[in-house]
């Protein structure tokens, strides 16, 4: 007899929400994660009495989470303190103007209206176009497996109106915002979204235009900060049995025949299980854990093929005042036109962008407790690639910071002199730290050439009793999106491992 | 008789080419890098349908 039913690789979202389901079937799982804590990317660090998020900094489209909790027995709200942010994001623009949207799109509308008429009267339309876009690619796209043809046709026949929105997948984000919206200060305060998957406007496939209203169905921040989304699935999986051990990272997953046996730690511990849940990159896993030599060649060439998504190097900076900032989140307010020469010109090149360009969340406006009394909290996610032109990123990472503070300081004015802490995770820290490839957050390209049936399949079509979640498969990076692959490996699990 | 029997779809094929090459010209270049990055990335699509 096997030591454990299912093993699961990786703590984060996919893998610790995985862990848990397959707990609450009556498994017997472990959850292997190399680092000290769950969560990996939603996960809060603590530094000279600041608690930091390591990256994701809001959640929205609860409905998957809200499953998976349901699931598990459980009330989201009860075990979690969600506060809505309201409001939602202030657009700062170069010429020191600044637009703040709030959590109402009906008194969004009205916001947009005093800047265009036209746009305005047309926010009306894009909001019906999103929130049906939404009702049907949640109830299908985003909590159903999409592996293989057989999958995409089950998922027509669940909702014969997902066929509807099929060509929307062959135009980009930008392309969907620009039929609504001609303002091009209107357009500026759309675009950035986009980034959300990790790329620019002109690659984001157009169903995921639907961001800009789906914000206002809700954004929520959860008290204590982003880790308190992981903690809550793994006290839920615990409550089931489910075991997880930190600090433990696999070295190899052993296969048979093209079947998976267990896996050995990286200190050459030797532990046997039925099916193995991955919660890794899965070219990480495939090439490194599992081997090429398990593999057809025409996989090797696919996995080998897609790009590593976009990785960000996060500032984070601790204040001694309260900014001069009106929502939880504020963006610099760029053209989708800028946004995709930033991304080709800049990040793609290796270079780093002069401006301010990019996300400021501002965490204690939602959370003052994450904070000393008096002090404040600001995030900030500039823009810019794993490789860098005639510098390393910790050549770069002081003058990062630093550079990264003065542009700020022109947006957000005290700021500077109220700085009293100042972190910054690069690139390169996410790959050493969460074991990222080129600290690819979202594992692989979020473009559709790499969605749904060409994304890394849920259940391995290579190795038996091998199943994939997190960011690597469908439906990809991002929060609710993670914990929705969990879902999906765990009915997968239930439906063909009995 | 040969070269006339030819000679539509030669002419098809290149109204067919010119219409395409107008029609690329006209789009705007976040259009042309969507399509640019799409079929840049068609030969992998076998492979990664079988992982």
């Amino acid at each position: 007899m096997p030591d454990y039913d299912v093993i699961v690789i990786g703590g984060g979202l996919g893998g610790i929400s995985s862990g848990a389901l397959l707990a609450r079937q009556g498994r017997r799982v472990l959850v292997l994660e190399q680092s000290g804590q769950v969560g990996g990317c939603c996960s809060t660090f603590e530094k000279d009495g600041f608690n930091f998020d390591v990256g994701a900094s809001i959640v929205e489209i609860i409905q998957p989470i809200e499953k998976v909790f349901k699931l598990l027995g459980a009330k989201l709200q009860d075990e979690l303190d969600l506060i809505s942010c309201d409001p939602i994001m202030t657009y700062l623009f170069e010429n020191g103007q600044r637009i703040t949207y709030p959590l109402s799109a009906e008194k969004t509308g009205e916001v947009i209206r005093r800047i265009s008429p036209e746009d305005g009267a047309r926010w009306a339309e894009f909001c019906a176009f999103s929130q049906d876009l939404m009702d049907v690619t949640l109830d299908t796209f985003f909590s159903e497996p999409a592996s293989t043809m057989q999958d995409m046709a089950a998922l027509i026949r669940k909702n014969p109106r997902f066929l509807k929105f099929l060509p929307t997948f062959l135009t980009s984000y930008q392309s969907v915002l620009e039929k609504y919206f001609k303002n091009e200060t209107v357009l500026k305060t759309m675009a950035y979204q986009a980034f959300y998957f990790g790329l620019p406007p002109a690659l984001v496939p157009g169903p995921y235009a639907m961001v800009p209203y789906t914000e206002h169905v809700g954004i929520y921040y959860p008290r204590g900060g982003m880790i308190q989304i992981p903690l809550a699935l793994q006290r839920l999986g615990e409550k089931f049995g489910m075991e997880l051990r930190l600090n433990s990272c696999v070295s190899k997953i052993l296969v048979e025949k093209k079947r998976t046996r267990g896996v050995r730690l990286a200190d050459g511990t030797v532990l046997t299980c039925r099916q193995v849940v991955s919660n890794i990159n899965a070219r990480t896993l495939y090439l490194k854990l599992i081997g090429a030599e398990h593999l057809p060649s025409m996989a090797l060439r696919g996995l080998r093929s897609y790009d590593y998504s976009i990785s960000v190097p996060m500032v984070y900076i601790g204040l001694d005042y309260e900014p001069p900032l009106d929502a939880h989140h504020s963006i610099f307010a760029v053209s989708p036109d800028e946004l995709n020469r930033q991304y080709f010109e800049y990040v793609r090149k290796g270079k780093l962008a002069k401006k301010n360009f990019g996300l400021v969340c501002w965490s204690t406006h939602t959370d003052p407790s994450l904070a000393p009394q008096g002090c404040h909290i600001l995030n900030v996610i500039p823009e810019g690639g794993y490789y860098l032109n005639d510098t390393t990123w910790d050549e770069e990472k002081p003058r990062f910071i630093k550079r990264t503070i003065e542009n700020l300081s022109k947006a957000i004015s005290g700021l500077k002199e109220h700085v009293v802490a100042a972190d910054c995770v690069t690139p390169l820290d996410f790959e050493r730290r969460l074991l990222l490839p080129e600290g690819a957050i979202y594992s692989f390209q979020q473009d559709l050439p790499a969605q749904a049936v060409f994304r890394p399949s849920a259940r391995s079509k290579v190795i038996s009793g091998l199943y994939l979640a997190g960011s690597s498969t469908h439906p990809g990076g991002g929060v609710p999106t993670t914990i929705a692959s969990g879902m999906i490996a765990s009915s997968l699990i239930a439906k063909y491992e009995s | 008789m040969k070269n006339r029997s030819h000679f539509p779809w030669f002419s098809l094929i290149m109204i067919g080419a010119i219409t395409a090459v107008i029609w690329w010209s006209l789009l705007p270049e976040h259009k042309r890098e969507f399509y640019r990055n799409l079929v840049r990335q068609v030969p992998d699509l076998p492979g990664r349908y079988v992982i």
